[in-house]
């Protein structure tokens, strides 16, 4: 079977967990492969049933063709009942279980994917380009995570001063980054977790303000070749695991869980955009 | 490669302490520019900085901003992000906890009267109950001297720091954490944080109320 499967040139046609999977079944009749089970294993995610902190997450997987689960939390009780059975390293989520592992904090799950997947570049320069340019996307994108939760009152000067940043502080950045790359990578020669991250937060702008890109053609671009790519093009697609902006009911299914309070924002504005 | 890092901040802690402290333990020499007006930031900000913010870290022909960058950049390229891209996730998670951390910490520097008094209630909680616990479960886990794989790494460095920082708020924080504070006690001792915590050293002192008031000045 394994003979068959290394010539058969359609393995890739079922899709790399897939081969991994019957490989395994293959392997486990001659030796006990611990190791090779758990990397066969799909990664879990945990967290609740929409985009937060884990979307991020979701759009790299993708991106890398990984099938993955979700444990969708609802209650607070479920959250806690993570916590005692010391399965979150700081009690917080977002827990990616990969590898033998309880991943947590966004940073270190999505540095562990890309460096997995090859999407961190070939060198340590490229590395830190890619480091330099997802951080100022995490801090636009922390800014529209807390959109929701702005107090009533607050909101449309939440989302004005949110796109003003997007428009004026980062979208240049990155348009004149690609740019001066001349492609529509960010850096070097092939895609990378900047890229995915890039295309995630543009539409998250766009969400708030529809024409967000006037002003940068090379974005436009960027957004449209990045949007074809096969796996992303199937993450766009309804019935994949993208999670829609968060609405009324999600608001409220996060702050029970998470014990939230509202004016979340502008509490935290001035420190989040003071350069201390 | 031979020209050391020049370091673009004000005369404070702030984000850039972090990467005082990485630099010094891993032995390197730098230099610091310090801006003191608002003016003289403002001109850093049209000509030099990515997203116009500091930190900025000019090393090997590059101008670096975003703390994360800066620090993954020099642990990697000093050995300290571990052997594999194992080691290095768990180094980056106990990083990314003790940031958190400092980041309630230099939030409370900022707040006054009943709302500093009610930050530091948080951070005590947090440190007690949820930042400590983690870090004397790693340790007394696996029983060896440093957090992860047996040498030295960015994690430790940001968690001696984190200890010294919370021990000026809270004297007592490390009580009930014996592994800890043997950590303390050992990583105090290595040849280059001992030598960044003695007198005369980069290391910034906490921020008086006259610094404070500059600062704001500066980022108003």
């Amino acid at each position: 079977m394994f003979a068959l499967l290394t010539c058969s040139q359609d393995y890739k046609k079922f899709g790399f967990s897939t081969w991994v999977l019957v490989r395994l079944l293959v392997l486990s009749c001659f030796s006990e492969n611990q190791e090779l089970r758990i990397m066969a294993a799909k990664p879990i995610l945990y967290y609740f049933d929409g985009r937060g902190r884990m979307e991020s997450v979701r759009w790299l997987l993708a991106a890398a063709g990984v099938e993955f689960e979700e444990v969708l939390l609802e209650t607070a009780e479920e959250f806690d009942s993570l916590i005692k059975d010391g399965k979150l390293m700081y009690q917080q989520l977002p827990m990616v279980e990969i590898d033998g592992m309880k991943m947590v904090q966004t940073r270190a799950i999505l540095r562990y994917i890309a460096g997995k997947y090859n999407l961190y570049g070939k060198d340590l320069k490229e590395q830190v380009l890619i480091d330099m340019y997802t951080e100022g996307m995490k801090e636009l994108s922390d800014l529209f995570m807390l959109v929701p939760f702005a107090a009533l009152e607050d909101w449309e000067k939440s989302v004005k001063f949110i796109t003003e940043k997007a428009t004026q502080r980062f979208l240049p950045v990155y348009e004149k980054a690609l740019k001066d790359q001349g492609k529509n990578y960010l850096v070097g020669n092939q895609l990378s977790w900047a890229d995915v991250f890039l295309l995630e937060v543009i539409l998250m702008v766009e969400e708030c303000k529809s024409d967000a890109l006037s002003a940068f053609p090379k974005l436009q671009e960027f957004k449209a070749a990045i949007s074809k790519l096969p796996r992303i093009h199937k993450f766009l697609q309804p019935g994949s695991p993208r999670r829609p902006p968060m609405d009324e009911a999600g608001l409220e299914a996060a702050k029970k869980l998470f014990n939230l309070e509202k004016g979340l924002l502008f509490k935290y504005s001035t420190i989040v955009l003071v350069e201390l | 490669m031979a020209n050391k890092p020049i370091l673009h901040y004000f005369n404070g802690r702030g984000r850039m302490e972090s990467i005082r402290w990485l630099l010094a333990a891993a032995g390197v020499e730098f230099e610091e520019q310090f801006f003191e007006t608002k003016e003289e930031l403002q001109k850093l900000k049209a000509t030099v900085l990515l997203f116009q913010q500091v930190p900025m870290v000019e090393i090997d022909g590059m101008k670096l901003v975003q703390c994360r960058a800066i620090l993954h950049y020099i642990a990697e390229k000093h050995s300290l992000l571990g052997k594999d891209l194992k080691e290095r996730t768990l180094i980056i998670m106990y990083s990314e906890g003790t940031m958190e951390l400092m980041e309630l910490l230099m939030i409370y520097s900022v707040l006054t009267g009943e709302e500093q008094k009610q930050k530091l209630d948080e951070i005590t909680n947090k440190t007690k109950n949820r930042y400590f616990p983690a870090y004397e479960k790693v340790l007394k886990t696996h029983g060896q001297n440093f957090l992860v794989g047996n040498q030295m790494s960015l994690a430790d460095v940001q968690l001696i720091e984190t200890i010294l920082m919370v021990e000026e708020v809270i004297p007592d924080a490390l009580s009930g954490f014996p592994l800890l504070q043997a950590f303390k006690t050992r990583m105090s001792n290595i040849p280059t944080i001992k030598k960044f915590l003695a007198p005369g050293s980069k290391r910034k002192p906490v921020a008086d109320a006259k610094s404070l008031e500059n600062i704001r000045k500066i980022f108003s």
